[in-house]
């Protein structure tokens, strides 16, 4: 049972996040405090939606860098569109989002799967096209937070669940942790329960096997890059909200970042192996990494260095085992 | 239809499309020896990080790292090139300090690119994992360096590789021709470049017939980060600064320019 457990990635990872958040808890004891940590979920809320999409393109083998793309679409679209029809209704808002990511997504899934063109350069190009349309059909101008519908600012301000602070003021768990919980729960009922899920990894594990056990590939294919253009569509409607304003030039440049996240998690970039589980400590890691190294006494100036370390020791661990365990079976058969 | 260099004719047909094209809506402005040579002196520094990558597509691998290797060295012989100017003595001296800082910007960038050699071959790691670590540890460095300010105004005489130029022929132009040439010669004519391809298309075989996979990768990306390396030279002595992250949107476009070879 114990030898199970320690074959996982998972459990690594979770001992590096317990002796990080020790270390930590040592330096600076306000990290262990609830609200650094309603903090730390609603501030990674969004990139962590993100998360799980770029996970099932990994799953089917594929590489998706458009999505920060298609996440600035859906929300410099749908805010525009509010603010033009003076509707002020925050469904409206994931509706046109997350619509436009779907069919945005949808262009990706026909490139790659009736082209079948490579996934990581037809990604790349199209993120650099949807960022140019939105650019030049939609417009360049960033949206203040007076112009910003009211349904925005309630929805980044909105607690599910608050607590006092010791003088009297409130803090509480934002409402963002309802659509972060929905997709986890969807993504890992998709992958685990539904026959799709076993297509993804299938596809991931061996195209040319899937295809004669009789897997549509192209049907999976359309649903992995509209379910991450739908997923992108959710983030950017919960980044305005946070921020409170739009420019269509922000997202765009972080997509390596949340890859990273994930391949941090111990999903292979070569398909058909990661987890749900693994992905969120791999969020988890990256997130307490950028958002308290200000709380050990450590300078912003230090965050991208320690961000490259941690997946360096990270992919570095993983990785060495994997060898020296190929290294000893390669050494048992050859007696 | 033309066998093995179909893919180079239909580039070349585009860009003649694409050079008719502005030929003939923009006569008096695109075919002027002044746009060529804009042209010229800004091609160099991003042809040279795509050619970097391309050798590392080469190798079945890809270098996330390389604009990450130029704002670092880039960082790093500004600083020596600031150090010694401020001390100015002038002469001689000069040429040592430009010298100094060319030389710290090579060592440095091949170092660079060991380490991601290093983790390539010898841990094991995927190359895309490997050169996104890499990426913001290098990054990292040049920011810690320099708080994340920029670094400006070189001595004038090093400003010469970026914007000089011999008649009319922009240096930086000379630069890149030089470095392809020489990058194309070890493709074709050496048994590394050779090699190279092998590990690339299909490396267990390549291990059987007797290739050191680990010391072709680890060279490998040691010239990538070399090309990074004089890649930053000229940028820097073209615009006459540094800041960290200088560049980064060239890597998309790199990856986009040398996997289309």
């Amino acid at each position: 049972m114990l030898k199970k457990i320690f074959k996982h990635n998972e459990t690594y990872l979770f001992f590096v996040l317990v002796v990080f958040s020790i270390v930590i808890t040592i330096i600076n004891p306000s990290f262990l405090t609830f609200e650094n940590f309603f903090d730390l979920i609603k501030s990674s809320a969004g990139m962590t939606i993100l998360t799980m999409g770029v996970l099932i393109v990994l799953l089917s083998g594929g590489i998706d860098v458009s999505f920060t793309a298609i996440a600035i679409a859906g929300q410099y679209i749908s805010a525009n569109v509010l603010i033009a029809s003076g509707i002020d209704n925050l469904y409206l808002a994931f509706l046109i989002s997350c619509s436009s990511g779907i069919a945005l997504g949808a262009i990706n899934a026909l490139l790659i799967s009736i082209f079948e063109l490579p996934t990581l350069i037809t990604t790349l190009g199209t993120l650099n096209v949807f960022h140019g349309a939105l650019l030049a059909f939609v417009g360049t101008k960033a949206i203040n937070t007076a112009q910003l519908p009211n349904c925005f600012k309630l929805f980044g301000h909105k607690d599910l669940y608050t607590l006092m602070r010791a003088d009297g003021t409130n803090y509480g768990l934002s409402v963002y942790v309802l659509p972060l919980i929905g997709v986890i729960i969807l993504t890992w009922f998709i992958l685990r329960f539904t026959m799709l899920g076993r297509g993804i990894y299938a596809i991931g594990g061996n195209k040319e096997a899937a295809k004669r056990a009789g897997i549509n590939i192209v049907g999976i294919q359309f649903f992995i890059y509209c379910y991450v253009g739908f997923l992108a569509g959710i983030m950017g409607v919960m980044h305005i909200s946070l921020i409170r304003y739009g420019n269509p030039m922000y997202i765009v440049g972080d997509e390596l970042s949340v890859i990273a996240a994930v391949v941090l998690g111990g999903a292979r970039i070569t398909g058909g192996s990661g987890s749900i589980l693994g992905t969120l400590l791999g969020v988890a890691m990256i997130t307490i990494l950028q958002k308290n190294l200000v709380l050990i006494g450590l300078s912003s100036y230090w965050h991208q260095f320690f961000i490259g370390l941690i997946i360096i020791a990270g992919v570095s661990t993983t990785y060495y085992r994997n060898k020296l365990i190929s290294k000893r079976s390669i050494a048992l058969i050859s007696g | 239809m033309f066998g093995k260099h179909s893919k180079n004719i239909a580039l070349f047909l585009i860009m003649a499309f694409i050079i008719a094209l502005m030929s003939f809506f923009l006569p008096d402005k695109f075919l002027t020896v002044v746009n060529f040579q804009s042209m010229a002196s800004q091609i160099p520094e991003f042809g040279l990080l795509a050619i970097a990558m391309m050798i590392a597509l080469i190798t079945g691998g890809i270098d996330l790292s390389v604009v990450s290797i130029t704002s670092l060295t880039g960082v790093v012989s500004a600083l020596i090139l600031k150090q010694f100017t401020n001390t100015q003595i002038g002469g001689a001296s000069i040429f040592f300090t430009i010298t100094m800082a060319i030389l710290a910007a090579i060592v440095l960038s091949m170092f660079c690119g060991f380490i991601n050699g290093f983790l390539i071959a010898n841990v094991g790691v995927p190359p895309i994992l490997a050169t996104l670590g890499t990426q913001g540890l290098f990054l990292g460095i040049a920011i810690i360096i320099t708080h994340g300010h920029g670094i400006s105004t070189f001595p004038e005489k090093f400003l010469f590789i970026g914007s000089g130029k011999i008649s009319i022929i922009p240096m930086p132009l000379i630069i890149f021709i030089v470095c392809t040439l020489l990058v194309a010669l070890i493709l074709k004519k050496t048994s590394l470049g050779i090699s190279m391809y092998m590990v690339g298309s299909n490396p267990i075989a390549a291990r059987f017939s007797g290739i050191n996979n680990d010391g072709i990768l680890i060279r490998t990306y040691i010239i990538t980060g070399l090309l990074a390396g004089v890649s930053s030279i000229i940028m820097i002595s073209r615009v006459n600064s540094i800041r960290p992250g200088y560049g980064y949107a060239y890597l998309l476009q790199a990856i986009l320019v040398g996997s289309i070879f």
